[in-house]
């Protein structure tokens, strides 16, 4: 990869890997921290990564650092930990993204992240798999109960619907 | 009953209570109970009068064939690796979603939803992982039951919509500048004006030196080992500093007669650097005075893009380990923000026109400010009396020479017979020349 085609993955990806990052870690700073240090990654190996495959390598790259800075963090993932609410909401959305983000929050975040490459950045199992290390199989899994958690998040909360 | 139904089978030790009682209804209905267990199931009932009614309804489970029932959605049960790892199961295993039972041929040999998957059938509908036959199974089942379309209405509705409005800040300082690029392409008009950067000469400060002894004083001799491996580390040091030096055009170099090795460039794209020895000599402070760098525009600029990057390190101590220069994975942190971009975003301002040099002592100070918070005074002050810290945080601005340079750094010398390192080369593209 040439200078100027590494130039041009910071237009067309850094955005990308920055809202990836940002919804998982919820954290400003430390997303930046994130997408500075992929880039930074990509750049020392630019030599030898094709740009066809630079937008997976950022992902990676992005994914696994995140899972280490979830790890310094000391996150704990609150799907299970948080009872879905069934009735009597005292929150206020103004609309469906809203509900969405909560719902999408609330998730662990490996279902998260999957999820997340597969609605914004439309990867497929295999890509994705490629990413996060994870099976093929296990992606899709992660995907399927991602839906079913937030179907039935949404849904219990009929007023927007 | 067929085995792995019941999870534990009475043990001879074990005594009937509320937990296991179950256990015992079960076995007693299917013959399997002793006489002494029989027995001791008859003192448990009469004293837990509020268990008759379920043990009577246990008596169904000892009809015969009753072990030939099977539970309906068994794997659902099952645990899979994940769930064990996280806690409570979902409503769809890993073998479940795995499993391609989704649909089944009727009589007619027309593929129908399995009522038990409709849920997995619906996702993978929405997902696009169906074949055609099984959509129009799938289409068939909602037509025929149109009380699932809000299911499929809520699984659409569950899908994130990128949001192209969260940019990444900073994309910009992201950039490489192909300097190599740059310096070819000018290279046919005038050598000089292809970016000859002198740099390096930081590392002067290090070195003995007999014309400043104020610094060859107080420099740790660390420092010159330090030195001295990075240049053993890079081969071929000596050939490439015999190279001509580059010229600096007189009306690139500054109007100080005082001795010192100049750092200068003709190009816009980088930062000069004017090393000037007797400039960062503690005996003569005004050489600190840097009256348009750190102007109130830009220094929240430079800071907030610096701090962020760069932890806060106590002044006279540092939390990174002395590496040579030319290891540039080392320094990638140290600085990120490209500060001929911010010139350029500030190209109105007058005094941004005017700062295109920067003494070494400059760089430390700007460093030391930008890392520590502190005002230029205190900062200067440091500087003044601690040349090893001079050289620290002389050296971390160089993190932004390298994003600047977009290569990593590569440290070149050339020493004397009198032992004395004088010049270093920094780059494919730049070389040291001694005034």
């Amino acid at each position: 990869m040439t200078t100027a085609e590494y130039n041009q993955c910071v237009d067309r990806y850094a955005d990308g890997v920055y809202r990836f990052i940002l919804k998982n870690l919820r954290d400003d700073a430390r997303a930046q921290d994130v997408v500075q240090d992929s880039f930074e990654r990509l750049w020392l190996r630019h030599r030898e990564v094709h740009v066809d495959k630079a937008r997976a390598y950022l992902f990676s790259t992005a994914y696994h650092a995140m899972i280490d800075s979830l790890r310094k963090g000391k996150k704990e993932d609150l799907c299970d930990e948080v009872p879905m609410q069934t009735e009597g909401y005292q929150q206020e959305y103004s609309g469906l993204g809203e509900i969405l983000e909560e719902g999408l929050s609330r998730l662990p975040s490996d279902q998260r992240a999957v999820i997340m490459l597969r609605d914004y950045e439309g990867y497929s199992y295999h890509e994705i798999g490629q990413i996060t290390g994870l099976s093929e199989s296990q992606v899709k899994v992660y995907i399927y109960r991602a839906r079913l958690f937030l179907k039935k998040y949404i849904g219990s909360m009929d007023v927007v619907i | 009953m067929k085995p792995g139904f019941r999870p534990e089978t009475i043990k001879e030790t074990m005594k009937i209570n509320r937990e296991n009682y179950p256990l015992y209804f079960l076995d007693h209905f299917e013959g399997r109970l002793s006489d002494e267990g029989r027995r001791e199931l008859l003192v448990f009932l009469e004293s837990h009068p509020d268990l008759r009614a379920e043990f009577e309804a246990f008596e169904m489970v000892g009809l015969e064939g009753a072990d030939q029932v099977e539970f309906p959605g068994k794997d659902s049960l099952k645990k899979d690796l994940w769930a064990a790892a996280h806690g409570p199961a979902h409503a769809e295993t890993e073998v479940a979603i795995l499993s391609e039972d989704l649909f089944a041929p009727d009589d007619q040999g027309v593929l129908r939803v399995r009522p038990a998957r409709v849920d997995t059938v619906l996702i993978a509908f929405t997902e696009g992982d169906l074949d055609k036959e099984q959509e129009e199974a799938a289409r068939a089942f909602l037509s025929a039951n149109p009380a699932y379309q809000k299911d499929l209405e809520l699984l659409r509705a569950a899908r994130l919509r990128p949001e192209p409005a969260a940019t990444c800040p900073g994309k910009q300082a992201l950039k490489r500048h192909p300097i190599g690029a740059f310096v070819r392409r000018y290279s046919h008009t005038a050598a000089a004006a292809a970016a000859a950067v002198l740099m390096a000469v930081i590392m002067w400060h290090f070195m003995p030196d007999h014309t400043t002894p104020e610094f060859t004083q107080d420099t740790p001799a660390g420092i010159d080992r330090e030195l001295t491996e990075a240049v053993a580390e890079a081969p071929g040091l000596l050939q490439r500093s015999a190279r001509a030096m580059t010229p600096i055009p007189p009306n690139q170099l500054p109007a100080s007669s005082r001795p010192g090795i100049h750092l200068a460039t003709t190009s816009s794209r980088l930062t000069s650097l004017q090393v000037d020895r007797q400039s960062a000599d503690p005996g003569v402070p005004a050489a600190y005075a840097d009256p348009g760098y750190e102007t109130p525009a830009l220094r929240p600029l430079l800071a907030s893009q610096m701090h962020r990057v760069m932890p806060q390190t106590p002044v006279g101590a540092t939390q990174r380990p002395q590496e040579p220069l030319r290891k540039r994975q080392e320094y990638y942190w140290l600085a990120y923000r490209d500060r001929a971009d911010l010139f350029a975003e500030h190209a109105d301002d007058p005094r941004t026109a005017d700062r295109q040099d920067l003494t070494l002592a400059q760089l430390a100070r700007n460093e030391l400010t930008e890392r520590t918070g502190l005002p230029i005074d205190q900062a200067e002050e440091l500087l003044h009396t601690d040349a090893s810290l001079l050289g620290r945080y002389a050296r971390r601005g160089f993190g932004s020479i390298n994003n600047l340079l977009g290569q990593p750094v590569v440290v070149d010398g050339e020493t004397k017979s009198d032992g004395r390192t004088v010049t270093f080369a920094i780059g494919d593209f730049f070389e040291v020349s001694r005034k």
